[in-house]
């Protein structure tokens, strides 16, 4: 095996269920599998690219999944037939939470700028630093700081929760 | 960066996800170096619903009587297979029409065509060829380290292989299917059928005649 190709099974043996639970939180257990075999297939077109450092190359897969996120928000779909196996175990062994669980905060996230929405998910819900979010967004760790704080005090307002 | 009360609030939002089993993952690696995208073959929804009743447990000869439910659709199914699992449960998976499509003349004479195949004799035995392959591929019940069939609660093995059964049915008969329509000039992968959909449902009787409740006992 090339060492590449060796990096790369690696990369995304210790990211998969990460990107997974991601892409379920995004668009539900249906059709995240069809877009972690999306990101996986990318993955491996571009695996020249793929960054020499482990948490780099995290970053990097979570960069793809959130353009195939982004594409199929714009309609782009496609099933992947490798993607069935995990489709059909997900499904099946699904529990779902109380419906009300945590839907006040949810609420409030959608209120937000697609933007801020996008980067306290990935804090709080994928448990990313706020400079690997920013990798991630392709913005820079300052003006993503900016945002957060913007975030969570319009946050704080909608839900009526004060500074501790 | 200090920690507050809302920070876990939004800790505690994420929707729960559904982990799957790392050789699952690994396979899918694996695979998607050499990817087989399905863009235009339609997703069948599975639905399970309560046990159908059989005059027999034999392969072929099961026949559904009005003691089980069946989504409205399924009332009147384009297509339905019966069939014995290897576990000894005796069951039924109906199919729905396709639906939309950017060509829905073409939607509809697949439809028809899906309708006569299943009419025939053949669709039983051409599926049953192909089922033992299906299962070998899914491999065997299911477990998460530190799991063993000995330690899984009561019903969990039998409902793994319930589902490991009735997946490689469904993927035995979405095959079977697309052979039938490749001969009649109709290959999975035309752009006539982009987007269509169709539905699923498969009902159950386990090994003592007892209908058989998807996910009861796990």
């Amino acid at each position: 095996m090339k060492p590449t190709h060796a990096r790369i099974t690696s990369a995304l043996s210790e990211s998969s269920p990460a990107l997974l639970a991601y892409l379920q939180r995004r668009v539900g257990l249906d059709d995240a599998p069809d877009l972690l075999g999306e990101t996986m297939v990318v993955a491996w077109r571009r695996v020249d690219d793929l960054p020499a450092d482990p948490e780099q190359a995290r970053m990097w897969l979570f960069g793809i999944a959130r353009n195939t996120l982004l594409n199929h928000a714009r309609g782009q779909r496609r099933r992947w037939a490798l993607a069935d196996r995990i489709r059909r175990t997900t499904m099946s062994e699904a529990t779902a939470p109380p419906a009300d669980q945590g839907a006040e905060i949810r609420d409030a996230l959608a209120r937000l700028e697609p933007d801020h929405r996008e980067l306290v998910q990935l804090i709080h819900w994928e448990r990313l630093t706020i400079a690997q979010a920013a990798t991630v967004l392709d913005i820079s760790a300052s003006t993503a700081r900016t945002r957060y704080a913007r975030a969570k005090e319009q946050l704080r307002a909608t839900l009526g929760v004060a500074t501790t | 960066m200090t920690r507050d009360t809302l920070d876990d609030l939004l800790d505690s939002s994420a929707p729960v996800g559904s982990p799957v089993a790392r050789r699952h993952l690994d396979a899918m690696i694996a695979d998607a170096r050499r990817p087989t995208p399905r863009k235009l073959r339609p997703r069948i929804l599975v639905a399970a619903g309560l046990a159908a009743l059989f005059a027999s447990g034999g392969v072929g000869v099961a026949t559904a009587t009005g003691v089980f439910s069946w989504a409205p659709w399924a009332q009147q199914p384009v297509g339905a297979v019966q069939f014995t699992m290897s576990n000894g449960f005796d069951c039924e998976i109906r199919f729905s029409a396709y639906t939309a499509g950017s060509d829905p003349a073409y939607v509809a004479q697949v439809n028809r065509a899906l309708e006569g195949w299943y009419r025939s004799d053949d669709v039983l035995p051409t599926v049953q060829k192909l089922v033992p392959a299906k299962l070998e591929s899914l491999g065997p019940i299911e477990l998460q380290p530190g799991e063993t069939l000995e330690t899984l609660p009561p019903g969990e093995a039998e409902h793994r292989e319930w589902i490991r059964n009735w997946t490689a049915w469904d993927l035995a008969i979405s095959d079977a299917e697309w052979q039938q329509l490749s001969s009649l000039g109709m290959p999975p992968g035309d752009p006539r059928m982009e987007g269509s959909e169709r539905s699923g449902q498969i009902n159950c009787l386990d090994e003592s005649g007892n209908s058989y409740r998807p996910g009861a006992g796990s």
